[in-house]
């Protein structure tokens, strides 16, 4: 894990990710009024053009069309709800409408751009790329170990939810309610003691001072 | 605890903002790095790795709120301090916050930054400071469960404002009174779940093992009869504030839809000192552009909006100023089992 992102990320990682990067920044920070696709929307022709790349490069990633349907439709309340509330504050006025319009496209761009770079690379070369251009090594050991025991905690959770569901009959909501408390502290219980016997491990394989 | 919680997409902060944020939050996840490593040494990364992936399982699961179909779910700020101590809550939220921004696009990559503010920085870090102060003014297991409620619900209207600010900031087209008023209002309910699910996991892990709890080693310091006042004072000033002030607006709105009606307006309009001479009904368009506000209305949610973030930014300085000092001390140690 710690190990295999300290690899050196080839320049075309790097690359990948610096062009994402750009992407994503001009989409997101295009000044208002900035070359408009019309008088009066917040919305430039450089972000549609972000858009249609993102588009482009999705298709290029190789990204299954289901999966890509799946993350889309997932994403759809994390930007219109933000978008929504801002046209609730500004009052339904048209121009709160091409607002809420200009925001859900820069999102799903960001979005499908990053879709994009996580299809093609995979999370452990992102990481040794975001290494190479000077993130801390500690943050990236650190997400490193989260994406490979996302999975493994999430199972344990699974199990312990369908072990609860087996076996607790007749409850009522505040019963439900403390159970969940007790699911959720569990989860973080184990996590605790697992983080004990993988230091342990990592100490038992020879891991001095930050380094294998 | 849901939806609408507080990820900022891509696009919705001006670059100053983004700035800004960035290099906020870049150097205090610096500052949580150096502190860290002092305390946990070779331990850290496995630490942080395993429990940053344990609050993301935690916010998978679904508590059945108030009752109802809908669920809400953990955001887990308050509850990663809980039991990593502020740095390390720091830490295990940001990487929270950088997987879910990766890999789901809840958050926006541009405004990482922002959203490590809000919810690294403030919803974890300063939620401990307000943790730690309540803690020792409540002490014992059950004040532990009483204090991470409290500091958990505290924590997350001040977290809105903060994202009121960074969204209505440089140049933005939303006004600020507005979104303030809106982000308070739902932020209180989110508060009060929050609460009430942080309050159960802690009470759960209390009742277990008491000792995955991080605990720097101060002294109790149980409330006198005047504090406990003063604290129970404060809270029911800030629910009041946070709860009466968009109902205070609506109340409002309803007064207009009256006079409208009786026609008081129309009287009111003659007077000679009629402080919104333009002013039309509230279904007519001007109602709804930000430029003709009846300022009275704006000023009045601006009060007691501001009024109720006085008051907490007013006790989570003083706290943090108080704690500040004993956090620094050499006795603050993590005490995952033996």
């Amino acid at each position: 894990m710690a190990r295999s992102a300290a690899r050196r990320a080839p320049g075309r990682d790097v690359a990948a990710l610096l062009a994402v990067l750009a992407a994503v920044v001009v989409i997101a920070l295009t000044p208002r009024g900035f070359w408009p696709v019309a008088v009066g929307w917040p919305l430039s022709w450089l972000q549609v053009a972000g858009a249609i790349g993102a588009l482009a490069a999705v298709v290029a990633s190789r990204l299954p069309l289901r999966t890509l349907a799946w993350r889309w439709l997932a994403f759809a309340p994390l930007v219109t709800l933000p978008a929504l509330s801002l046209a609730l504050a500004t009052g339904f006025t048209d121009a709160a409408w091409r607002e809420f319009f200009s925001q859900t496209l820069k999102g799903y761009a960001c979005f499908t751009w990053v879709l994009a770079l996580l299809s093609a690379l995979g999370f452990q070369r992102l990481l040794a790329a975001l290494e190479r251009l000077g993130a801390p090594r500690v943050l990236i050991a650190t997400l490193a170990f989260m994406e490979r025991y996302r999975e493994v905690l999430l199972d344990e959770l699974h199990r312990a939810r369908r072990a609860r569901q087996a076996r607790a009959f007749h409850r009522n909501w505040r019963q439900e309610l403390r159970q969940a408390g007790a699911l959720a502290g569990v989860t973080i219980l184990r996590a605790a003691e697992r983080a004990q016997r993988v230091h342990a491990a990592m100490l038992a394989r020879g891991y001095v001072d930050g380094r294998w | 605890m849901t939806l609408l919680a507080m990820h900022i997409p891509d696009g919705f902060l001006a670059p100053p903002v983004v700035v800004v944020t960035c290099l906020l939050s870049i150097a205090a996840m610096a500052l949580a790095f150096r502190r860290l490593r002092g305390e946990l040494g070779t331990r850290l990364t496995p630490l942080m790795g395993v429990m940053s992936a344990a609050i993301f399982a935690g916010q998978m699961v679904n508590f059945p709120l108030f009752g109802l179909q809908a669920s809400g779910h953990l955001m887990g700020g308050v509850l990663a301090a809980c039991v990593l101590g502020p740095w390390g809550g720091m830490v295990a939220m940001t990487a929270v916050l950088i997987v879910q921004c990766l890999v789901f696009g809840d958050g926006g990559v541009s405004a990482l930054g922002a959203n490590v503010l809000n919810m690294a920085v403030i919803g974890s870090g300063l939620g401990y400071v307000v943790y730690a102060q309540l803690r020792q003014w409540f002490p014992g297991q059950r004040g532990a469960v009483w204090a991470s409620a409290l500091a958990s619900w505290l924590i997350v209207p001040v977290a809105a404002l903060a994202l009121a600010v960074e969204m209505s900031a440089a140049g933005s087209s939303v006004p600020f009174p507005r979104l303030l008023q809106l982000m308070l209002f739902y932020h209180v309910f989110i508060g009060l779940g929050e609460a009430l699910l942080t309050g159960l996991v802690v009470s759960w892990l209390v009742s277990v093992r008491p000792d995955v709890l991080y605990a720097p080693e101060t002294e109790a310091k149980p409330l006198a009869r005047a504090g406990r006042l003063t604290l129970a004072g404060l809270t029911v000033g800030c629910a009041v504030a946070a709860f009466l002030a968009p109902w205070a607006s609506e109340f409002a709105d309803g007064l207009e839809k009256v006079a409208g009606r009786m026609e008081f307006l129309e009287q009111a309009r003659e007077v000679a000192f009629a402080p919104f001479p333009d002013y039309g009904l509230p279904s007519s368009e001007t109602d709804a552009a930000p430029g003709a506000e009846p300022w009275w209305r704006a000023a009045g949610v601006v009060t007691a909006g501001l009024g109720i973030l006085g008051t907490l930014i007013t006790f989570v300085v003083a706290a943090g100023l108080s704690t500040a000092v004993r956090l620094s001390g050499p006795s603050a140690r993590v005490s995952h089992g033996a």
